[in-house]
């Protein structure tokens, strides 16, 4: 789409020069997802690569044993959680496990509660999830998951990397009361989205992903990951509409039209929704205590 | 509907008529409240004009001449002087009930058709949850 998103990325791209390196994409995940590729590839191959890390394979099984996934008998290996649950399920609890404990003990700046953060993102997760169901893209679920539960990696990389301007950013969301991205834009002229879109693109995640997280305040300029892009503005929208956990600031972002048409929902189905997201919510509580 | 070269419509504005591609793709549909930043990337990729409902501008709560002043239920609340309160800190914020916050955010938000069925359709919700 368009010279927007590239134009947007150079200045990412330019800003991220001022940096030495981006963080990296954890070294197992790399390897997972070679691994994965192969069409050969069985299930202990995978299960093989994933046990060299003991904490994410810890977590994937709290996962797949949590009300989360709510199956009926115990899993105890991850070779079993993928014959039972499938090669892209699996690879996506993955993702999250490692990433929650990569990304896990951050933001830490200034007026940034870790905890607040990071229930704002599990709950968008969650809320993705379950839009993932509601509008029949059940396929996507976990990719949708994966993309709200990491849309605002970006305000990690820029506590992370530029920990004195997010200061000032912060300090500027206070004083005016505005949304983070919009502090973020006028200090540095690009915003949270579209840093996780390169970090994202530069670990060769799903494009579904990237795109999602890069235009979840614009996902109008997806182009044709605009399904992907809605499903996260919307749950993003959702998560503090119910007012779980704090994304940065206390605003609720204007619900974007053609994202809305895009998911084709109806205004009367929206307590219906929210209900259901709120209990996805409840069952998704399993990552929080990943964190712990 | 009035149509504005994209120099002077203001955040808040609310799209009469989406603005499409050339392709025919909706970039930003029709009943959208504009902000800085769906102007800043409209004008990049070189729209020159938008449509706008009448009327609609200076009443939108997001427009900037309103943006910097608390609603005056939260200010009070707080217990700050009503013109230009400053945002409360995090442990203020903390001290306001739950739904209290949730009615700020949604007073400080666009108003409009689909956000008053948001707020409506989440307000059971968060009123029963401990906050």
């Amino acid at each position: 789409m368009g010279d927007t998103i590239s134009e947007r990325r150079a200045k990412v791209l330019e800003l991220v020069k001022a940096i030495r390196t981006l963080p990296t994409l954890p070294a197992m995940l790399a390897r997972m997802n070679t691994v994965i590729q192969n069409p050969d590839a069985t299930a202990k191959d995978v299960a093989d690569v994933i046990s060299t890390d003991p904490a994410v394979t810890a977590g994937i099984l709290r996962i797949v044993n949590s009300p989360f996934y709510g199956l009926p008998n115990r899993i105890a290996t991850v070779t079993h959680a993928i014959m039972i649950l499938g090669f892209n399920t699996v690879k996506a609890i993955a993702t999250s496990s490692s990433l929650v404990n990569t990304f896990g003990d951050r933001p830490k700046t200034g007026g940034f509660v870790r905890e607040q953060f990071w229930m704002h993102s599990i709950a968008c997760g969650a809320a993705c999830r379950t839009l993932a169901r509601q509008i029949g893209d059940i396929p996507m679920q976990e990719d949708y998951f994966i993309a709200g539960l990491l849309h605002d990696v970006g305000k990690i990389v820029l506590d992370q990397c530029f920990s004195k301007e997010f200061l000032k950013v912060q300090e500027d969301v206070q004083k005016r009361r505005v949304a983070i991205r919009e502090a973020e834009e006028a200090l540095l002229g690009v915003n949270h989205a579209d840093i996780g879109g390169v970090l994202f693109d530069s670990w060769k995640l799903a494009p579904g992903i990237v795109q999602a997280v890069a235009c979840h305040h614009m996902p109008g300029l997806a182009g044709e990951q605009i399904r992907a892009a809605s499903v996260v503005h919307m749950g993003d929208i959702l998560a503090r509409a119910l007012m779980v956990g704090s994304g940065g600031d206390d605003t609720i972002p204007t619900i974007d039209k053609a994202a809305w048409d895009n998911l084709g929902l109806q205004k009367e189905q929206l307590p219906r929704l929210l209900a259901d997201v709120d209990a996805e919510i409840q069952r998704a509580s399993v990552f929080m205590e990943l964190m712990k | 509907m009035q149509e504005l070269p994209i120099d002077q419509a203001q955040p808040g504005m609310v799209l009469a008529a989406p603005v499409q591609d050339a392709k025919g793709n909706v970039l930003v549909g029709a009943g959208t409240a504009l902000t800085a930043m769906h102007l800043q990337r409209l004008k990049e990729r070189g729209f020159k004009t938008v449509k706008i409902q009448a009327g609609k501008a200076a009443a939108e709560p997001t427009a900037p001449a309103t943006r910097n002043a608390a609603p005056p239920g939260a200010a009070a609340r707080l217990g700050n002087a009503p013109a230009a309160a400053p945002a409360p800190t995090a442990a203020a914020a903390a001290a306001v009930p739950l739904i209290d916050r949730f009615e700020d955010m949604f007073a400080r938000g666009t108003r409009d058709e689909l956000m008053d069925a948001l707020r409506d359709a989440a307000r059971p919700v968060v009123a029963t949850r401990k906050g």
